[in-house]
């Protein structure tokens, strides 16, 4: 029986998730791309298995490609932090120099420079920023469980989709 | 057109120095010195490791994809080495289905072959399960119910690593590696129902979200980052990937906080001219 429910479940799955897909998928790939799209069904006649050819796939193709993607960001981000990270007010002096002191903190180049920079930087992290993020924590929690209650007690009808709320 | 023309080049030099400050320490890596020092939230985690007896079973979660490979997988890397040392029996397993193909795999095969430990006597990988949280909640209360197979099928309670483990009550320490929620998932989910004492690892960025749980004692201690890898290899005495790693990180972080000053230099400059 139960083998059973996990075939039906399985060829449910199928229907209507991975054919419409894959239909799409066949749509949508250029036509210069055409060899590439039946790639897609290695996995399916391989497996992932450990030395089976798309495992080796994953190790020196697809590790690589999602490592390259992500690194990429570090090129952006300091692009961004030369434009955009300006002490325009006390605030964001304030961020500014969070920022810089946990950088530092992070690599060995703070403790060389001062050996206070990442008990500084642990200090930030255990006193503003957990008490920012508990407070952040505790609010949503209130919310929640005051807009809870008038959903509850019928002060909040929109969601309902009618009345005068809903408009 | 001549403001966009000054975006670009300023963008091309911000590239290409970033660039270069990749890849010369890369190439002269061996003469930049980094100071043998480790954070009390990443020596808690060795400390955890070292009061443990011989033959103590462990638990590692592997909850990273390629993308943040360069970052974690020195700390997995370091803790396997610690732990195989240590002649503890360890159980691999994820709860991220990017990471059950190769990572998880590849990084214990690794480790086991350069440590001499044996498949299904020393160690044993688990297979990928959907769930996440549904399966934490079932190995805390029974572990084969969970994994009753590890990845290459055979019946987990025949083989000798999980002698007298039933659930996750038995496993003597947990970690986490994550580059997700797996670790929250896990403090919720394996630390509560199963109360043994629980680690995290995970990306620097992320690290700032696990302080509060260091406070409250649901985690023991915490990696953060290429440096807490760094430090952990310092532990353990065994200088890896991420010491090598970690140099041409701290010339892009001196890097990247050069151009913030040279920015805001820029900036009043302007302001006073205008």
């Amino acid at each position: 029986m139960d083998r059973l429910l996990n075939g039906s479940a399985f060829f449910l799955a199928i229907a209507a998730g991975f054919l419409p897909s894959i239909i799409l998928w066949f749509k949508d790939v250029p036509k210069d791309a055409e060899p590439v799209k039946w790639l897609g069904f290695l996995p399916l006649i391989t497996g992932l298995n450990e030395g089976s050819p798309l495992f080796w796939i994953f190790l020196n193709a697809m590790s690589p490609f999602m490592a390259t993607m992500f690194s990429l960001i570090g090129f952006f981000i300091a692009s961004a932090a030369f434009r955009a990270f300006r002490a325009r007010s006390i605030e964001a002096t304030l961020l500014l120099l969070s920022a810089l002191i946990i950088m530092l903190g992070q690599i060995p180049l703070g403790q060389m420079i001062w050996q206070g920079i990442p008990d500084t930087m642990v200090w930030i992290f255990n006193v503003p920023t957990t008490g920012a993020k508990r407070a952040i924590l505790f609010g949503i929690a209130m919310g929640t469980i005051a807009f809870s209650l008038r959903i509850i007690f019928g002060i909040e009808r929109g969601y309902l989709g009618g009345g005068k709320d809903a408009k | 057109m001549t403001k966009e023309l000054s975006f670009n080049v300023t963008r091309w030099i911000i590239f290409t120095l970033i660039a270069l400050a990749i890849i010369i320490p890369v190439i002269i890596s061996d003469r930049i010195p980094l100071p043998d020092t480790s954070s009390k939230v990443v020596k808690n985690i060795y400390d955890k490791i070292e009061s443990l007896a011989e033959g103590s079973p462990i638990l590692i979660s592997v909850d990273f994809d390629p993308s943040s490979d360069e970052e974690l997988r020195p700390m997995i890397k370091g803790l396997l080495r610690h732990a195989f040392r240590k002649n503890l029996r360890v159980i691999g397993m994820t709860i991220w289905d990017a990471a059950a193909g190769g990572t998880l795999i590849d990084i214990f095969n690794e480790m086991a072959k350069e440590n001499n430990k044996q498949d299904k006597i020393d160690y044993a990988i688990m297979p990928f399960k959907p769930g996440g949280s549904s399966i934490l909640m079932l190995i805390s209360q029974d572990f084969y119910q969970g994994y009753p197979n590890d990845y290459k099928n055979n019946n987990c309670k025949d083989l000798t690593v999980f002698k007298g483990i039933k659930s996750l009550k038995d496993i003597k320490f947990a970690i986490c590696v994550s580059a997700g929620q797996a670790v929250d998932t896990w403090i919720i989910y394996g630390k509560e129902k199963g109360k043994m004492p629980l680690g995290a690892g995970c990306t620097g960025v992320m690290a700032t979200d696990y302080y509060p749980f260091l406070q409250s004692g649901q985690l023991v201690g915490l990696m953060g980052g290429l440096g807490a890898a760094a430090q952990y290899e310092t532990l353990i005495q065994h200088k890896d990937t991420a010491h090598k790693s970690m140099k041409p990180q701290t010339v892009v972080h001196a890097m990247i906080i050069l151009l913030i000053i040279v920015g805001n230099i820029i900036y009043f400059l302007g302001k006073k001219k205008n």
